[in-house]
């Protein structure tokens, strides 16, 4: 493992994007940056711009409005990167799915590396998300 | 020739030393601010990896950007505290001295603030814009109490380089001697470290990223990279002005632990203070640092010079 | 102030997967079926708010599957399932590179019509509908046998004539 690839596994920047969900799995992301959580032990920052950042973690269902940023934020993401669609809204759409305002879950409008299943996901999951997902990067 | 060169190997080694000790000191900031919150930190290797990785990531340049200030920026910061780095004793003699020191120093610390100006104005981006007003207003309050706190103390020690400071307090540092000089520099040191209560400009949240919203890659490792010097440079200085710079015996190596010592205590005043506060509004910051900032500094100028109510 | 001293000695942090806090007692994960217990009636699927449970018959097999990606964990199986073979346990940790992988799927064997030879449901749902009715059959000295024998038939065979009049002898039979 060369210097480089060590150097992302460690300092994983993160950027939280909501898309229009119910927001209840923007909570246990925030909730995971907490101190009963600490994603700081891993190296997460949680950046306010996608230029910062390495992980973009995305909630909620992608609705027709969204769809469009949506692409921009992750094209302003510098390579190398990785998506983590949180929550079931990002993953399949759930209780959403088929709906006359919404363009789908994540995966039509951008590509997903990691899915984290869950309706919130707890902050654990969100966080071994985080943590399976830097495996990924090369 | 070969005395340029020997300088030349004094000065790089100065920043060798001064990067392992800011990346220590920037790292035990981190892990003191985090304790004070109630959690674990991140490890020591922390800041290297954050500076390796944002040099491996792709730079992307945004294209309402003016490239010549957008690139120049980061470098100018690097040079602002690389400057100021190589005048300052770090427990032992600088490597580089010329007469006028201590106005060098001063000079060289306002440069990085003019760079994170450069920085919001030249990213061709509103919340740059904003952020560049900001650091601005701050920039211009910080620099008044910094600058008065020490010509104070130039005038106590009667010489305007950082070695006659340092041999003006073999008697009683001047914190004992200037102790409002020393609040005042405090309050300005927080400020240019951009910690909170002010850290409006440096890199929050509310306004996106502030300036420095549209760096990614090597720009930003490169900032990066001036923030671990910051953190050795400003408290080199506080710690040469106020304590001695360590310099309580004639040994080299004890008087460089002390050096350590003392820039250890300010970083850990500094994180407590960061934990306790919350951040204030850019005319609430500008208001206290004059007030209280320029207050202080003055009267220990008044007292520096003429020798009233003297210590 | 006092506080930030305190957990500056003891941080409040429970490291995550070094250990882990228990869930609380009714906590809704993943819902998970009860291998023995499931008979592949299909209740589940058609409360499902989500449509997150599908049951498809393939073959000679009934598939029943439950996506963890799809489920909204309301706990709505579990409250309408008969035979409490569904119930949200407390695991969830759910993340995968792919996300068909999140899920919990069952496979039944399906009984084939005794004439027409057609799947039509499954084995251990015959058997359990033997089972609930066997007491009222022995109290009234029909024979289980015969009435195991019409039961295994397909609902279009069953409404044939002659199948019709067996079922008739039956229940005069059952008096």
């Amino acid at each position: 493992m060369n210097l480089s690839t060590w150097a992302r596994k460690k300092s994983p920047w993160i950027m939280h994007f909501p898309c229009g969900g119910c927001n209840g799995c923007d909570i246990e992301v925030v909730a995971a940056l907490t101190p009963l959580y600490d994603a700081e032990r891993f190296g997460a920052l949680l950046k306010g711009t996608p230029r910062h950042a390495d992980i973009l973690l995305v909630t909620g269902v992608v609705t027709l409005q969204i769809k469009d940023r949506l692409r921009r934020v992750y094209e302003q993401v510098p390579d190398p990167k990785i998506v983590v669609a949180v929550g079931n809204c990002a993953v399949s759409g759930d209780v959403f799915d088929g709906s006359y305002a919404v363009a789908g879950p994540v995966d039509k409008v951008i590509p997903v590396d990691v899915y984290v299943a869950g309706c919130p996901p707890k902050p654990e999951a969100i966080l071994s998300a985080v943590v399976k997902a830097i495996e990924k990067l090369p | 020739m070969s005395n340029y060169l020997l300088q030349a190997g004094l000065v790089a080694s100065q920043f060798a030393l001064a990067f392992i000790f800011g990346w220590i000191f920037y790292w035990l900031f981190r892990k003191l601010r985090a304790r004070f919150q109630c959690r674990i930190g991140p490890p020591i290797i922390q800041p290297l990896a954050d500076i390796v990785k944002l040099f491996s990531k792709k730079t992307i340049m945004p294209s309402a950007a003016s490239r010549p200030w957008f690139t120049i920026a980061p470098l100018l910061a690097l040079a602002g505290y690389l400057t100021a780095l190589a005048l300052t004793p770090l427990g032992v003699a600088a490597p580089l001295s010329v007469t006028g020191d201590v106005l060098v120093v001063l000079i060289a610390l306002a440069i990085p603030g003019v760079s994170i100006i450069i920085a919001g104005s030249s990213s061709g981006n509103p919340y740059g814009a904003i952020g560049s007003s900001r650091e601005l207003t701050l920039l211009v309050a910080s620099e008044i109490p910094f600058v008065v706190s020490a010509i104070a103390l130039v005038k106590a020690a009667g010489g305007l380089s950082m070695a006659s400071i340092i041999a003006a307090q073999s008697g009683t540092p001047f914190l004992f001697s200037y102790p409002f000089a020393a609040v005042a520099f405090f309050i300005a040191l927080v400020l240019k470290l951009g910690r909170k209560p002010f850290d409006i400009p440096d890199a929050e949240v509310e306004i996106v990223a502030g300036p420095l919203t549209d760096y990614s890659g090597s720009l930003l490792g490169l900032f990066e990279l001036g923030n671990v010097f910051r953190w050795i440079v400003l408290p080199a200085i506080a710690v040469d002005l106020f304590f001695a710079g360590g310099r309580f015996t004639g040994i080299p190596l004890v008087d460089v632990a002390c050096f350590l010592a003392l820039c250890v205590v300010i970083v850990f005043i500094v994180s407590y203070v960061d934990s306790q506060s919350t951040r204030l509004r850019v005319d609430q910051a500008f208001k206290f640092l004059l007030a209280w900032g320029l207050a202080l500094a003055l009267i220990d100028l008044i007292r520096a010079s003429t020798g009233w109510l003297v210590w | 102030m006092l506080e930030s001293l305190k957990g500056f000695l003891k941080p409040s942090t429970v490291p995550y997967p070094y250990k882990e806090i228990p869930p609380a007692e009714g906590y809704r994960g993943k819902p998970l079926y009860d291998r023995d217990k499931c008979i592949g009636c299909g209740a589940c699927s058609q409360v499902c708010p989500a449509k997150a449970i599908t049951v498809v018959d393939q073959g000679s097999t009934r598939v029943l599957r439950v996506w963890h990606g799809h489920c909204a964990f309301c706990g709505r199986c579990e409250d309408t399932c008969p035979w409490e073979a569904i119930k949200l346990s407390r695991e969830y940790v759910i993340v995968t590179y792919n996300k068909e992988e999140a899920e919990d799927k069952l496979e039944l064997e399906l009984a084939a019509c005794a004439s027409c030879g057609s799947y039509f449901t499954t084995s251990r749902q015959l058997a359990k509908i033997v089972e609930l009715v066997e007491e009222s059959i022995n109290k009234r000295g029909a024979s289980l046998e015969e009435y195991r024998k019409l039961i295994s038939l397909c609902p279009p065979c069953r409404s044939r004539p002659e199948a019709l009049k067996e079922a008739f002898k039956f229940m005069l039979k059952m008096g």
